[in-house]
């Protein structure tokens, strides 16, 4: 108490300081966030039974991915579905409508591939099935020259493009050179039936910048 | 000796140490007396117009949006009709800056008439708060006498019905906080719903209802005291000639309770009794003070009664105070922060009036610089496009011929419809012969709005082997 008021000794450039005691609540928060800090390193870093900010981040972004699938499924877009449209003459005619207004800049007129690669033979950089060939129009992959469509031309207008797609593949019209991977639809159609809809899409859309860049590369040396 | 009232009227307020903290660190709890006068009443009146606005704001919508709404979601604001988007945030500086200064010079010029008069802690703990508990709980001998005593039936309803009064209050006045980010209908409902319904917003009007319930409850002048750093930043903005609450000591001195002797000073001690953060005003301008008037209106209220002039504690500047004439307003500090605060607010002012309606930046796309195709070369640039505005625009994409001749563009969106703030990224596909380039150049891509004919060049540069 007798410290109350009373002036320290030293001095720093002739400013002194008082010897006064800090509230208690000052040292309540002090001792508490020590106390914090235990519990904290202990539960995040120790015993890790609560995620980490990373660890929380990537359970979001698989949140926002499965909601993502089920606003799809929702909207009752399914590879059937989008398979059987492609069995559709008017969705087709429309599907083909916008090919030519939209996609033969870079397609090329019957899909051989210009800038964009051949979508007639049985090769896909971005994954084969309806649903990966929809989801590559509705966001694009930039970074490749291929634009977002979805915002542009809505969900309906991109089905039909897919149906249409569908009706070109496998053609192989004489163009540009295969890319990507080989898709076998009845394998990858088990696939979306057995594993059910929720890992296929997903996985394709990450293998986007990995594997599918590898893939297109050693093409664009060649070329 | 006591922590409470008992301690207080043994101990005296001094210059060494802080009053509102015992010798042994608790808490020395202040009991400010009532005090009538014309501040108070200016105050009232200030105060009633600043809480009306406060609580009045988020109910005025201007341009569909409320007439401020910072929505941290979408990291957008909304600031009277103007929409700003997360890649405006750098006008923030301009803004604060300006402010600031602007701040500064009112300081450098009037003191903390800041504190006194405008700051949401003072407004809310001075014009509401105090006149809660003064209602409940009594005046100041009362409130000490009762404290002091025992439990009774009559401390306890008062104490509980204090607390869930300033409980309400911090309740309202967090909601209203909160009706700044959220808003206010849409905060009504979600008032209405189960809080599992919408944890965040609950969670947020929970905490800072905590947070202002302590502060009224407890934590008070501290806030001003010992965690707000205009407080402490008020030595370096202030000088001799800054307005400030001062006691007259040439005029006060020698303090002396027999009325006709010495200075006119009667060591009354109501300056004393009815300050809220426990100083004494006679001991000079110190860091506590929140130039809140009190002691002015309380000094006048006893010159009238003994017949003195009023006065003796007032605004008026130090150098005055020490005898000196009054100087003129035209200090270097007051140009300097004037200066700096016009700088400020007049970028601010000008890059928000001239913020472009959409934002478009051209990038080479990811990757390999540049593709052989055949004979020809291949770049690909991305152009990233924001609506900035709240109606939905169309632009449109081409390259400059003029500027690169020879160039073949293959745009895949020529025209793109971005719908309110939306943004969208748009590919870019360039060619020149091999045999016409002899090292990279520049091109211009351009993006337009043919609407309003705003348009927006994007360098950027051709590359090739």
């Amino acid at each position: 108490m007798s410290e109350q008021g009373k002036v320290r000794e030293h001095s720093f450039d002739g400013i002194q300081e008082f010897d006064n005691r800090l509230p208690n609540w000052w040292l309540w928060i002090l001792y508490g966030s020590i106390v914090y800090s235990i519990g904290y390193w202990i539960l995040f870093h120790t015993l890790e039974v609560v995620p980490h900010p990373t660890g929380r981040y990537e359970a979001d972004m698989r949140a926002a991915e499965e909601a993502q699938l089920a606003n799809l499924a929702a909207g009752g877009v399914t590879n059937e579905s989008l398979a059987m449209m492609a069995t559709m003459d008017d969705m087709i005619a429309e599907g083909r409508e916008h090919f030519v207004t939209y996609c033969v800049v870079c397609h090329s007129d019957q899909g051989q591939g210009l800038v964009g690669p051949n979508l007639t033979d049985e090769y896909w950089i971005h994954g084969g099935s309806p649903m990966d060939i929809r989801q590559t129009i509705m966001d694009g992959v930039p970074s490749k020259g291929m634009a977002a469509w979805g915002g542009q031309l809505g969900p309906r207008r991109v089905d039909q493009a897919v149906a249409y797609l569908l009706t070109i593949r496998d053609t192989n019209v004489e163009g540009k050179p295969p890319e990507g991977e080989l898709y076998v639809p009845a394998a990858a159609a088990d696939d979306a039936v057995e594993e059910g809809t929720e890992a296929g899409p997903a996985e394709a859309g990450l293998a986007d910048d990995g594997s599918a860049e590898e893939a297109s590369a050693p093409n664009d040396a060649e070329a | 000796m006591s922590a409470t009232a008992k301690g207080a009227s043994q101990r005296r307020p001094d210059l060494d140490t802080l009053y509102s903290v015992n010798a042994d660190g608790s808490r020395n709890y202040l009991y400010p007396a009532d005090v009538a006068g014309r501040w108070q009443v200016r105050q009232k009146y200030i105060w009633a117009v600043l809480i009306a606005i406060y609580a009045g704001l988020p109910w005025i919508t201007i341009g569909g949006h409320p007439a401020i709404h910072i929505d941290l979601a979408s990291r957008n604001a909304y600031l009277f009709g103007l929409t700003f988007t997360n890649q405006d945030f750098f006008l923030m500086f301009f803004v604060v800056t300006g402010i600031g200064f602007a701040l500064f010079v009112t300081t450098a010029l009037l003191g903390r008439i800041w504190c006194g008069f405008a700051c949401p802690q003072t407004v809310f703990m001075e014009g509401v708060i105090r006149k809660v508990e003064r209602w409940i709980e009594g005046p100041r001998t009362t409130r000490i006498r009762r404290d002091e005593g025992p439990w009774t039936f009559d401390k306890t309803w008062r104490k509980v019905a204090k607390n869930l009064a300033f409980l309400a209050i911090a309740y309202l006045v967090a909601h209203i906080f909160l009706s700044y980010f959220i808003p206010v209908r849409e905060l009504l409902t979600v008032v209405r719903t189960h809080p599992d319904e919408n944890m965040l917003a609950f969670g947020w009007t929970m905490f800072f209802t905590t947070i202002f319930f302590i502060d009224f409850a407890w934590f008070r002048e501290q806030t001003c005291l010992i965690i707000c750093p205009y407080g402490r930043l008020q030595s370096a903005l202030i000088d001799q000639d800054t307005v400030i609450v001062g006691y007259d000591a040439e005029r006060g001195e020698p303090r002396s309770k027999k009325k006709n002797d010495g200075g006119d000073c009667i060591d009354c001690y109501r300056c004393v009794a009815v300050c809220p953060t426990g100083i004494d005003i006679r001991n000079g301008l110190q860091m506590e003070c929140i130039g809140c008037t009190r002691c002015i209106d309380a000094c006048d209220d006893i010159m009238r009664k003994i017949g003195k002039p009023e006065g003796l504690v007032r605004y008026d500047s130090q150098r005055s105070f020490d005898g000196g004439e009054r100087a003129s307003l035209a200090r270097p500090r007051v140009f300097l922060y004037a200066i700096l605060g016009v700088i400020g607010l007049t970028v601010a002012g000008f890059s928000i009036a001239d913020r472009d309606p959409f934002h478009a930046n051209a990038l080479r796309a990811q990757g390999i610089p540049y593709m052989l195709e055949g004979e020809r070369i291949r770049n690909l640039y991305s152009i990233h496009l924001q609506n900035k505005t709240n109606e939905p625009i169309t632009l449109e994409i081409m390259g400059d011929e003029a500027v690169a001749p020879g160039i073949e563009y293959l745009i895949p969106q020529p025209s793109v419809v971005l719908q309110a703030l939306e943004d969208h990224e748009v590919p870019v596909f360039a060619y020149l012969n091999r045999d016409q380039f002899d090292g990279s150049f520049p091109l211009d891509l351009v993006v337009a709005d043919p609407s309003t004919g705003e348009i927006q060049r994007l360098t950027v540069t051709f590359r090739g082997p």
